[in-house]
Order: structure tokens, then sequence, then C-alpha cells
């Protein structure tokens, strides 16, 4: 009787544990730390981000924008970790020619006759007369990464880059959590919002 | 009557002792919250150890699908990975590979307002996901929603975008950025095969081949999450794959006059093509 009694606790135990730990486990991407009217008229499926951070935290997001399209990106965080930063850079990616080496080469001088050709001995041979040091270049390319700030919330009176891309880029999103209580954790959300550019209209004004 | 009270007074016991579990149970999740927390993190910065908390991220083949139906080009079934063949997937690579693919193809068919094709796709999709454990965004319900709206172009639109966007959500919040990985690789390769054959004719001014171009942005991107991943067999020839494919994407940075020439075209076009067909066979 008490084995059963015990049985049936240790039962209910695993089933309320089970409960417990779902319904304390959290989905960051369910978190909304947001007004509905931050958002606009922009589709954020595709590269938002949601993560689970503490205090002293950055996270760094690579993104790539498409030409023709507006982008609004902007964080959104439980107020617990404070004012986080979001700051974004561009990435451009470029290839420089560099000389990859010089060669040096001693090559035989050969004697020319009195029309400029180059004179033959008895042989057939050309006739040696000295040599000379020839240097050649060999280029080749280096590749190197510029990384250009164009946006910090911190310095912006916008709590968003708002943007239509005109050529398609790497962006460099980045979220620095400031120092405090290392044992806080919070969620935050990079939102990357994105819509077609509307063309403007081919008619004239009236 | 004293039987009685013995028997309360063993109830009473026992409810002392099932509340203290409950209690100590209660406390145990609040403090495993919280070493949960740090797990996570934990096994994020793990994950992300090489690029130090860099997450790498792509734009969703929807995006690309769009662009092309703006440019005109033509809806082509011919081109996308049989439902058929989701049966020849056994391995957990190809399974998540091939979700990533057929994800894409369900996409395509979306944004081309391809209904019977989008609900076709839809159900191989879901039945690779439900192998995968994956019911995340591709369950019933949503398969209900996508009957009731089987014409409605806007509508299949965004419920197939909240089903692709769910299951990647879900992934990234498990942690399981390895299987994330490597669907958005099937998604992308399958997002490039389809663009490349919808390019009629050659031209460097062709936007639909400027963009196909500007792939190698998202190559890099997509090159750096597997390398953030943990090595193993699998992700380790993916890795190789894409790594070779950026070898002919690095040479379009040496173009001064043009983005992309004709013979960069194809042979990007055959490396992908190859890299494809390796994968859905």
């Amino acid at each position: 009787m008490k084995t059963k009694l015990i049985f049936k606790i240790f039962l209910l135990s695993i089933f309320f544990f089970n409960i417990s730990n779902y319904s304390f486990s959290q989905r960051c991407d369910k978190k909304k730390f947001y007004d509905k009217k931050d958002l606009g008229n922009y589709d954020y499926r595709g590269q938002s981000s949601y993560s689970l951070l503490s205090p002293g935290d950055t996270v760094k997001l690579k993104i790539v924008v498409y030409s023709g399209q507006d982008y609004r990106i902007f964080t959104a965080c439980d107020p617990a970790l404070g004012q986080v930063e979001l700051k974004l850079s561009k990435q451009i990616k470029k290839r420089k020619k560099i000389i990859k080496e010089i060669t040096s080469e001693e090559v035989p001088i050969y004697k020319k006759d009195e029309d400029g050709e180059l004179a033959l001995d008895e042989w057939g041979e050309y006739i040696e007369e000295g040599s000379e040091t020839i240097h050649d270049t060999i280029w080749g390319t280096k590749k190197y990464v510029e990384i250009k700030p164009i946006y910090s919330s911190i310095n912006s009176s916008e709590p968003f880059w708002e943007q239509s891309v005109k050529k398609t880029q790497v962006l460099i999103v980045t979220i620095i959590v400031p120092e405090g209580d290392g044992d806080i954790a919070g969620c935050s959300s990079i939102l990357i919002g994105h819509r077609t550019t509307r063309k403007k209209p081919k008619f004239k004004k009236m | 009557m004293l039987k009685h009270i013995c028997n309360m007074k063993q109830i009473s016991k026992f409810s002392k002792i099932f509340l203290l579990l409950i209690s100590l149970i209660l406390i145990d999740s609040c403090v495993s919250d919280n070493t949960e927390k740090k797990k996570n993190k934990d096994s994020n910065i793990y994950e992300v150890g090489n690029n130090k908390k860099t997450i790498f991220k792509l734009p969703s083949p929807v995006e690309l699908f769009v662009f092309l139906h703006d440019n005109n080009a033509k809806f082509n079934k011919g081109i996308l990975n049989t439902p058929d063949n989701s049966k020849k997937y056994f391995t957990n690579f190809s399974k998540l590979i091939n979700f990533g693919i057929y994800a894409s193809d369900l996409a395509y068919c979306t944004v081309f307002g391809q209904a019977q094709e989008t609900f076709v796709y839809f159900k191989t999709t879901k039945s690779i996901g439900e192998d995968l454990g994956l019911n995340e965004g591709f369950n019933e319900i949503i398969i209900k929603r996508i009957e009731n709206n089987q014409y409605q172009k806007d509508s299949l639109y965004q419920i197939t975008m909240d089903a692709y966007w769910d299951a990647c959500t879900y992934l990234e919040d498990l942690g399981e950025n390895k299987k994330l990985s490597i669907i958005l690789a099937g998604g992308w390769i399958e997002s490039l095969h389809i663009a490349i054959n919808s390019v009629d004719k050659f031209s460097p001014e062709n936007k639909i081949v400027i963009r196909i171009a500007e792939q190698q942005l998202l190559l890099e991107n997509l090159i750096g999450s597997f390398q953030t991943l943990k090595k193993d067999k699998h992700t380790q020839q993916m890795l190789a794959k894409l790594n070779e494919l950026q070898t002919s994407f690095d040479k379009l940075y040496d173009n001064t006059d043009v983005i992309i020439t004709e013979n960069q075209f194809i042979e990007i076009s055959n490396k992908i093509e190859k890299i494809r067909n390796q994968l859905v066979k």
C-alpha cells in the first residue's frame, strides 16, 4: 500500500516536473519587447535573430541586404538588460593589386651585326658578349575588408536604422549589453525588417 | 475510528510529503531555469567560439524568388526536386539538406502562385520535417490553412513564409545551429539552382544574372556559419563543396568592367548544378 502511494507520488512528481520545466523554459522569439507600431510596414521574417543575453554580452550578426529593398533594423530587449546599444557597420570586401614577388634573372647579351640583327658564329649560334640582370615583377591580389560604421543607437535620434539599399552588401549588426549583474539573463531581439522599395511613379506630377 | 484517524494521519503525512516534493520540484525548476539559461548561453558561445559570438544570417530564398517573379522569370516545375525523391533520403544529413531544398521549392511555387504545387510541396516538406522531429511550422493546422486558402496567392505566401520562418527560429532557439546551417545550405543551393535556370540568355546587365553574382555575399555568410560548427564528416564535406564554389565566386572581385562575365557565370552554374545533383540524388 505504502509502496503504491510512494510510486504514485513519484509519478506525479515527474508529471509536475515536466509541466513546470515546460512553463519555465522560454523562447526568445515569442517575447516581444516592442510596440507593434515600431514594426512599420516591413516583413521581419528572414534574418531577425533572437537570443538570451546577460550584462556585458556582445552579439554580432552578419546579414546581407539586397539592393532594391528598404530595411528597418532595430533591437528590442528585456528591460532588465539595461540600455542595449545597437551598432551597424558596412562590410566592404575589396581586392587590391599587390607586388607578390620581384624576380631577378641573369640573361646573356648577344652580339649584334652592323644592321642591328643578332650576329651568328661559324656554327650558326648567337655570340655571347656578356650578361645583364633582368627584374620581373609578379603581381598578385590581396583581399581586405573595410568596415565602415553607419549607425549607433546611442548617437542617433531615431531608435532604428532605416534605408533604401542601392547596392547588395553585408552589414554587421552589433548589440552591446551594458555591464551589470552577470546572473541576470534576458531575451533580446535583433529585428531585420525588409520590403521591396516602391518604384516612383513614371508620370510627371501635374 | 482509531484506524480511520490513523489513515487520516497517514494521508496528511503523505500530503505533507507530497506538498514538500512539489515545492522542491518548483524550486528546482526555477533553479534549473537559470541553469538552462546558462547552459544555452554556454552552448551558444561554444557553437560560435571561432567567431566570438558572430551569427551569420542569409536572406530567405523567398526574397530571391520574389525578385525573379518581379523580373518576369517563368515558372518551371521541371527544375524542382521531385516529391518522389523524398522517399530516398535515409540519413539525417540528406533529410536535413533536402528539407531545405523542398522548403525552397515550396517557396518558389508559392511566390509564383502555383496553388496545386504549393500544396504538394508543403506536404513533402512536412513529411521530411516529421521524420526529423521538426513539426514547428509544418503541421496539420497549416495544411488546413493551405487547403482553405488554396487559390489566394497572398494568403498562401504568408502561410508558407510563416511555416519556414517558424521552423528556422525554433531550431535557432533550441541552439540546433548545425541542423539550421544544413537546412539553410540546402535552401540556398536550391534557390540559386532555380535562379540560374531562370536566365533565358546571359547578359552582364541582366538583373537576374547580377543577383546571381551577388549571391557570393550569401555564400560567404553560409561558409561563416559552417566554420562555427563542431566538425563532423558531413559538415566538413559540405564546407569543402562551398569553399570550392567560393573559388569561382572570388574571381568576380577581379572584374572591373562587369560584375560577372559569361565564362564566370557558366563556371558558377556548373558547380551549383554539380553540388545540387549530388544532394538530391
